[in-house]
């Protein structure tokens, strides 16, 4: 890898947003969020009310990326194998009757599990191996999933009727939870331009797998100096209650803090977002600015932060200014 | 693998700039943390500076040299502590990214030069070295000033505001026209009566030290730090003034203390006076051929002791018909002691023991010393046993007669002692009697230097009232500046003037009028001032030397026709303008019963008049305009004996200057023999 595989990595990072632009109005976080995941191996949960075209930006960026595409609409009669694939009787050329395996949507490069808090538990344990491990296995047998692998979820957190919401596991294992937020004036009025006239915009595959796949590399390659990994690992111990540098609203509201998978995400999303930005170094910066994607799914409020509708984002909110404080006062 | 090599990283041109911003950046914390120990070393001033105010600053803390003093104690330690935590160049770099956003970029530079020396993966080795060249090309357009810009801290700007506000609480009140013209002329009073005061009181230390006066050592110690605090021009005169009366009281306690309670009371009798009463005593023994009492052992010494004093106060009583003590009364012919007479001891005993006779000639002269050695040698005589039943006798006489003489004096522990050892020497105990006299001898020495330090200290008192009085004197001056610029006023009680100016310049500060008027103003209660003209010349029966009669016509010295009412503040009481005087300067009405005890005796020369300035004591107001033609009503013997009283107290309470207080004995004696 040389000095060019680092400014390809920007060209196109560029060129994937562009073309997702043609389509997608405004969101450009949201975009910027989903790439991330996808550049540094992890997979993404959107969350928005339906119509703000979190199916439409998947749909595109299966459509920009030169990769394999399935959608999966999650249902609560939907079963694993029907992710997953089956085991079914076949008759060979010689006549002989054997089990053959049918691969199911998830063996594909982007998966679309459009909302899955409507299946099952049962059923969305179906993706825990295939997100961990990028594999299925199958009567026994594990079937590796063609890289890259990435998960696009999305779900609707108004209907809670006949929905079931994410296991911690399950939602441990997304990289970023991106909540898709309502389009402004200017977005919306672009939206009714675009979709309502004749003209259906086209986007262009920009992007093969071997290149995500070098990009991924070029990511993981990122330095990062002792004191911003330490400031990481204080968010996390942050997030856990009555740990030395919990807040107080921690302390009050929350029941559970951030695994280490969350500050993995953190330091992997901030690598990305520092080559993006053309530095060669994490900052500060990048860690608090991919925290609340990074951890707003791993901290569980307890009873008293649901009842008083303490939102996640706001727990985290106040991690990161206490400890920006604190660095500034040192520093000072 | 490879390794990536340290040239490739060029993180010495990256500290190189980040040296700059660490210099800057220390001087910023100097700044800083300097201008904080300073403030709190101006903080402190302020607040000491509030606190003399207030008078509630010890008089050891000197305010021009605490004041900076605390300043550079507060701007040395700040420097220190500054410097003794140095700034790294890591810190340099963060301190940096933080105020310029430069993300963190020098710091991981910073960081990464230590993978220059280990095997790390090629790709990484790639980043970190694009990372080197994006931290260094920063380096080279940072700007130190831009980092760590000289900016004044809140601190800085603190310390000036409040160096500002010490100036001028510390100057302002220096500035013509910010104090009244008065109380600038009234603390320069104070603060040359302080500058004085310390030269008499070092005098007075130092005496006090070469006669191991611990005593009026310690007084004059007190004296010299009021007048250190009064020169450093710090006190105003009523500030002054309370103290002068605190330690003028600590005085008379201690001295009090020293000499005894009886003996203040009684006034004391000298050593002398003591001296020549034995002499009297050893004298009538040798013309009668007998001892005074008791030889015989009958008469008790004790009982006699206890009945009469031996020497009254005017030195009388000796002389008086009728006494039933013997002691007292040993050169009465016919007398009680001739009772006690025994013939057969006449002849027998030797008249007086030698050692006596020299103790007598040191004691007329005032000097314990011969008559503690004298007993000393009695007492070796005594314990070597070489004495004779008759001179043994004698010893007792002589002991007996001793502890009379010295009755009435300090010396009561000699007094107890010599009667011990002479009921010793009586009962044939030697080792007693001589071991009493030593202790007698030993507690002469003692009890005498008690005395010389009571002594020291009354000078030291007078001293002071002498410093006191021309301050007052002096400040007086000045009210009449104030009085005549209007810029006075106060509830100062009516004064007035009177002839009682000194000549000497000396009197004005000791009389009782005046200290009265100063306590009253040390109590904040303002006083009167006035001028007044007289030409008084002591004409009235009623004057004696060293009293002011109160009398229209010249009968008195306070000449009428100088007294002019210049106190603008009305008498607290009505009662004190009760009493009138008049006439011929003894007789006085009163409309007020209580209001002879509130006379205030004004003091002065007879003849002194002339042009002067003085004030009266706030509770007599003497009768304006003629008094002549106006009798009492009232006898005057009704209020003699009040009157006395009053003065006794006046006396006892040191308020008249012990110079006075015989005179004042006189006058009320004068008074009664009439």
């Amino acid at each position: 890898m040389d000095e060019s595989a680092v400014i390809q990595f920007k060209n196109n990072f560029a060129r994937v947003r562009a073309e997702v632009g043609k389509v997608i109005v405004g969101h450009q976080d949201i975009v910027d969020g989903v790439l991330i995941c996808l550049l540094s191996g992890g997979h993404a949960l959107l969350e928005g009310v339906p119509g703000l075209g979190k199916t439409l930006l998947v749909r595109t960026l299966s459509q920009v990326l030169d990769l394999s595409f399935n959608r999966v609409q999650f249902t609560p009669d939907l079963m694993p194998a029907d992710i997953t694939g089956t085991n079914i009787l076949m008759e060979n050329a010689e006549g002989r009757k054997i089990f053959q395996f049918q691969r199911g949507p998830v063996f594909a490069q982007i998966v679309l599990a459009d909302e899955i808090n409507r299946a099952t538990p049962k059923t969305q344990s179906a993706m825990l191996e295939a997100m961990q491990e990028h594999a299925v296995t199958v009567a026994g047998i594990q079937h590796q999933l063609e890289e890259p692998f990435f998960v696009l979820a999305t779900q609707n957190p108004i209907e809670m009727e006949g929905t079931y919401p994410l296991p911690e596991a399950q939602m441990d294992r997304f990289l970023f939870k991106l909540i898709v937020p309502s389009p402004t004036l200017a977005e919306l009025s672009a939206i009714l331009d675009r979709t309502t006239g004749t003209e259906t915009p086209t986007v262009e595959k920009v992007l093969t797998g071997p290149e995500v796949m070098l990009m991924r590399q070029v990511a993981r390659e990122v330095p990062v100096a002792s004191h911003v990994r330490e400031y990481a690992v204080r968010i996390i111990l942050a997030t856990h209650p009555r740990s030395e540098t919990a807040p107080d609203i921690t302390n009050q509201f929350v029941r559970f803090g951030a695994s280490p998978r969350g500050a993995q995400a953190l330091i992997k999303a901030a690598k990305i977002r520092a080559l993006l930005d053309g530095r060669y170094n994490v900052a500060f910066d990048d860690i608090s600015a991919v925290a609340p994607a990074a951890l707003r799914h791993r901290i569980i409020l307890n009873f008293e932060g649901e009842a008083e509708g303490i939102g996640t984002d706001a727990v985290i909110r106040e991690i990161l200014n206490k400890l920006t404080a604190q660095i500034a006062r040192v520093q000072a | 693998m490879a390794t990536l090599q340290q040239p490739q990283i060029q993180s010495g041109a990256i500290s190189s700039t980040l040296r700059q911003v660490k210099g800057r950046l220390r001087r910023e914390r100097w700044i800083r943390q300097a201008s904080l120990g300073a403030l709190i070393g101006v903080g402190l001033s302020l607040a000491i500076v509030a606190l003399d105010k207030f008078d509630l600053v010890p008089d050891w803390l000197m305010l021009e040299w605490f004041i900076p003093f605390a300043i550079l104690i507060g701007l040395g330690v700040a420097t220190i502590t500054a410097f003794a935590q140095p700034i790294s160049t890591m810190e340099a770099a963060r301190m940096a990214e933080m105020r310029l956003g430069l993300k963190e970029r020098f710091s991981s530079a910073l960081e990464f030069e230590r993978f220059g020396r280990q095997e790390i993966d090629p790709d990484q080795a790639t980043l970190l070295h694009l990372q080197q060249q994006d931290a260094l090309a920063h380096a080279r357009s940072l700007k130190p000033s831009d980092a760590a810009p000289f900016r004044l801290p809140w601190q800085a700007k603190a310390l000036i505001a409040a160096t500002l506000v010490l100036i001028a609480v510390i100057l302002l009140p220096r500035f013509p026209g910010v104090t009244p013209p008065g109380l600038t002329a009234e603390r320069g009073v104070v603060q040359a009566e302080g500058k004085k005061l310390e030269k008499r009181a070092r005098l007075i230390e130092k005496q006090a030290e070469m006669q191991h006066l611990e005593g009026t050592r310690h007084v004059a110690q007190q004296m010299r730090k009021l007048g250190a605090v009064m020169s450093r021009g710090h006190l105003d005169k009523q500030r002054a003034l309370k103290r002068y009366s605190k330690l003028t009281q600590e005085m008379a306690d201690l001295q009090r203390k020293l000499q005894g309670s009886q003996a203040a009371a009684n006034g004391g009798k000298s050593l002398s006076d003591a001296g020549k009463q034995l002499e009297q005593a050893l004298a009538s023994q040798n013309a009668s051929g007998q001892s005074p009492q008791g030889q015989s052992g009958k008469a008790d010494p004790k009982s006699a002791g206890d009945k009469g004093k031996a020497g009254s106060k005017d030195g009388k009583s000796g002389n008086k018909p009728g006494e039933k003590d013997g002691q007292k009364n040993f050169n009465v012919p016919g007398g009680q002691n001739s009772q006690s007479s025994d013939p057969g001891s006449l002849g027998a005993h030797g008249p007086q023991t030698p050692e006596m006779k020299k103790a007598v000639e040191g004691m007329k002269k005032g000097d314990s010393k011969s008559l503690s050695d004298q007993l000393r040698e009695l007492a070796k005589r005594t314990e070597t046993g070489k004495m004779t039943p008759q001179e043994q006798q004698a010893a007792a006489d002589d002991m007996q007669k001793l502890a009379n003489a010295l009755e009435g004096t300090p010396l009561k522990e000699t007094q107890k002692h010599a009667q011990a050892a002479e009921e010793a020497l009586r009962q044939g105990d030697k080792q007693k009697a001589a071991s009493e006299m030593k202790q007698a001898a030993d507690a002469a020495d003692k009890e005498m230097k008690q005395q010389q330090d009571a002594k020291g200290m009354k000078s030291a008192q007078n001293a002071l009232r002498k410093s006191q009085g021309e301050m007052a004197r002096s400040s007086s001056a000045s009210d009449v500046d104030n009085a005549q610029s209007g810029g006075e006023s106060g509830e100062g009680s009516e004064s007035e003037s009177d002839s009682s100016g000194d000549p000497n310049g000396q009197m004005g500060g000791n009389s009782a009028a005046q200290q009265s008027a100063m306590d009253r103003l040390s109590q904040g209660k303002g006083y009167g001032k006035g001028k007044g003209q007289g030409q008084g010349q002591g004409q009235g029966q009623g004057s004696e030397p060293g009293y002011e009669g109160n009398g229209g016509g010249g009968g008195a010295n306070k000449a009428g026709n100088g007294k002019s009412q210049a106190g603008k503040g009305q008498t607290p009481s009505g009662k004190q303008k009760a009493a009138k005087f008049e006439g011929e300067g003894r007789k006085f009405k009163s409309l007020d019963p209580n209001a002879a005890r509130k006379a205030r005796i004004y003091l002065g020369k007879p003849g002194a008049g002339k042009e002067g300035i003085g004030r009266l004591g706030p509770l007599v107001k003497a009768a304006p305009g003629s008094t002549t033609n106006v009798q009492s009503k009232v006898p005057y013997y009704d209020y003699v004996a009040p009157a006395k009283q009053s003065a006794e107290k006046a006396m006892d309470n040191e308020d008249i200057p012990p110079a006075y207080k015989g005179s004042v004995r006189k006058y009320f004696d004068s008074l009664q023999g009439q």
